[in-house]
């Protein structure tokens, strides 16, 4: 074996890429629980908690360019770089929407919910398990679990219409509920672009593993 | 359109079997990159088109190399028209020591051309074909040696322009130069594969990816994968191509 520091640079460019992913979910996992205990310091420290993965784009972008201003990385390789830094742009998008989530569960903080928080919930652990196992694809190169990922997203779809349904019929029974009722349909819409984000995530687990691009 | 066929060669140095069992087309207009580690054959390969290999002793070859459906190794070729038709660019720069004129019009003299108005043209053409023309018209007298290395090479490649081959082969051409010279070079073949049919031998494994069009990959005499550039550069079929062209292996 040979290029012993190339072949490190790769296998760290890929593991800050997954130690990104880890925290995202994290992030909308804490997010999702902020909203739904109307708890405000767990929203303030999700807030400040999407700058550290900022920052990990930051670096890992920074990772990425330097291996192929160096090193002239070529197929495989090069797939790599390209899908962690491709992956690492969705995951950044998803902690964006985890501090959005956050914002939205602070300015809701005194609102009384029209009824239990249960639907959004179910979005957020569906979407999450779907980050979880586009980027676990990724780490284990396996284009089948990738594959599932998509399998899932029209449940999140499904869930988000029904939703969008209740909402309408709460703003219809009472205008005033319409700002809860927004704010709880745009926090569904953040769950809704997190599960894309995911699938997007597995559709570069094919292409790193077999070089065709391919959208679904 | 294929221009060269290479048909099951094999090629032995004494006992040493060199080449083993190479299946591969030459396609016209296209510029063919030759890669692999030292050893592997990829030079001998190159050498086997204009039968430069029939210069060196004890060297025995099988199988058939076509050029326009005409094999090469046939006892009635004219081995001389051959390496016209078949010109050669080598690894370092080797013009004669005569002025860069003289350089240029050493062949198509050789081949009966004595008009003098003809031989001006010849040279100015293929001075400017091999894109050294605007460097070097106003001294053309000067002796060829005495021109950067860079310079040397492109007079090789007017030198070999100057006989009309049908099919240039490169043998390590940007070895010996810094990266301008190399630049030049680069873009000078891709610009020559509108008129002629290139061959490259060349270990810069990103100078095959930037300038030819097929790839093929050689490993101890075999030829392990033939592709499009494209192909070998972004998903090779090989994993055994995959781990040389990333510096795994090699």
């Amino acid at each position: 074996m040979t290029r012993d520091k190339y072949i490190h640079q790769l296998h760290d460019v890929k593991d800050h890429a997954i130690a990104m992913g880890i925290k995202a979910e994290e992030l909308v996992n804490d997010a999702i629980l902020a909203l739904e205990n109307q708890d405000t310091e767990m929203a303030e420290n999700v807030i400040g908690r999407d700058r550290e993965i900022d920052e990990l784009y930051l670096d890992l972008e920074e990772r990425v360019i330097r291996v192929i201003a160096t090193q002239a990385p070529v197929a495989v390789d090069l797939r790599l770089l390209l899908t962690a830094l491709k992956n690492a742009t969705d995951v950044e998008r998803v902690g964006d929407f985890a501090k959005d989530i956050a914002e939205i569960a602070i300015e809701l903080k005194d609102h009384i919910y029209f009824t239990k928080l249960i639907m959004i919930p179910k979005m957020a652990e569906i979407a999450m398990k779907m980050l979880k196992e586009a980027m676990e694809a990724f780490d284990k190169e396996d284009v089948e679990l990738a594959k599932g990922v998509y399998l899932q997203d029209d449940i999140v779809d499904e869930i988000f219409s029904r939703l969008f349904r209740t909402m309408t019929s709460y703003v219809m029974e009472n205008p005033s509920n319409i700002g809860q009722a927004l704010r709880l349909m745009l926090v569904a819409r953040h769950l809704e672009r997190i599960a894309d984000h995911a699938v997007n995530i597995a559709n570069r687990t094919i292409y790193f593993k077999e070089g065709r691009i391919e959208y679904i | 359109m294929v221009r060269m066929e290479i048909k099951d060669v094999n090629l032995w140095y004494g006992s040493f079997h060199a080449l083993k069992d190479i299946n591969m087309d030459i396609y016209k207009n296209k510029v063919t990159a030759f890669i692999g580690p030292s050893g592997c054959g990829k030079s001998t390969l190159i050498r086997c088109l204009n039968r430069m290999n029939d210069l060196i002793d004890g060297v025995k070859t099988t199988g058939e190399i076509l050029l326009d459906g005409k094999n090469i190794y046939d006892k009635d070729v004219d081995v001389v028209k051959l390496r016209k038709d078949v010109g050669m660019v080598f690894q370092k720069p080797n013009p004669f020591p005569i002025s860069i004129y003289d350089n240029i019009t050493y062949g198509p003299k050789l081949h009966g051309v004595k008009d003098k108005g003809k031989l001006k043209e010849i040279v100015e053409s293929n001075l400017k074909g091999a894109a050294l023309w605007n460097e070097v018209k106003d001294i053309l007298d000067q002796n060829a040696m005495s021109i950067s290395g860079g310079q040397q090479q492109r007079v090789c490649i007017a030198r070999c322009l100057a006989i009309e081959p049908e099919v240039i082969l490169f043998d390590e051409p940007c070895s010996a130069l810094d990266p301008i010279s190399t630049g030049k070079i680069e873009d000078l073949i891709i610009k020559l594969k509108k008129d002629y049919t290139i061959v490259i031998v060349t270990h810069n494994m990103q100078q095959a990816a930037r300038i030819s069009d097929y790839t093929g990959y050689f490993y101890l005499g075999n030829l392990m994968e033939f592709n499009k550039t494209k192909k070998i550069f972004t998903n090779p079929d090989n994993p055994q191509t995959e781990n040389y062209i990333t510096g795994k292996f090699g």
